[in-house]
């Protein structure tokens, strides 16, 4: 199973001041199993939010120890087409462009779980079929994984 | 999906049994198939208590300075992060 790996989690694992680091750290463990996945989308908020040296030090050594798996990893233009679709579809929740990434890799890969705290993932964003998003973890208020 | 052959080799009593289970209709091919995917994920069930170690590894080795300063928003905020990216890209132009 992969998990594709969004924002918040990652800032959450590389900023121990950050309030989801302790859970973050947390459901890293509980999700070892798995492999991990990350998009360019994900990687660009990330560094936004992890602005100094040792922040991206620790980013970047987490992804190369993690074996973190780039995608999408073919048929970019048309990747990019899908997400403006799905952006299209929720405008009226103006999701962000990694939100989209997201969504519609989940929908590429139906094997795959987004490991998020973003609770529209929940509540509001679907794959692009109309189908649930499946999620890693349960919610953001809780540490325990999503069963298999 | 692509697939690749993949010799192995096989010991007399090892070679019997496969030709026992051949010979009452079990794939070999899945038998290897289905016994590399069990050892790949108890491998990767193993790398729990690693893990930790790697986080811990990870923040000795790259250290935050003594002084950083706070991030100054809540980055679990969906708008008060849009509004910290808006706010930097206004301030570089």
């Amino acid at each position: 199973m992969t998990i594709l790996i969004d924002t918040t989690p990652l800032v959450a694992l590389c900023d121990a001041r950050d309030e989801k680091h302790r859970v973050a750290v947390k459901h890293l463990g509980s999700l070892s199993a798995s492999e991990f996945a990350v998009c360019d989308a994900v990687l660009t908020e990330a560094c936004f939010h992890l602005p100094y040296r040792s922040q991206r030090q620790r980013l970047r050594a987490l992804l190369d120890d993690l074996n973190v798996q780039a995608r999408p990893v073919a048929n970019e233009s048309a990747f990019w087409l899908e997400v403006f679709d799905w952006l299209i579809k929720y405008a009226d929740h103006q999701p962000d462009w990694a939100d989209g990434c997201l969504a519609v890799l989940s929908g590429r890969d139906t094997d795959a779980k987004v490991w998020t705290y973003d609770r529209e993932f929940r509540t509001t964003w679907r794959r692009p079929n109309g189908t649930a998003i499946p999620l890693a973890v349960r919610s953001r208020h809780r540490s325990t994984p999503c069963p298999a | 999906m692509g697939s690749r052959l993949i010799n192995v080799r096989l010991d007399s009593e090892r070679l019997r049994k496969a030709q026992t289970l051949r010979e009452r209709g079990v794939n070999l091919s899945d038998v290897v198939r289905r016994a590399i995917d069990e050892r790949f994920l108890q491998l990767r069930s193993e790398r729990e208590p690693d893990l930790k170690t790697l986080m811990r590894r990870i923040f000795e080795q790259y250290p935050d300075p003594a002084v950083l300063p706070p991030r100054g928003y809540d980055v679990h905020d969906r708008g008060a992060a849009r509004e910290a990216i808006l706010r930097k890209i206004r301030a570089a132009r």
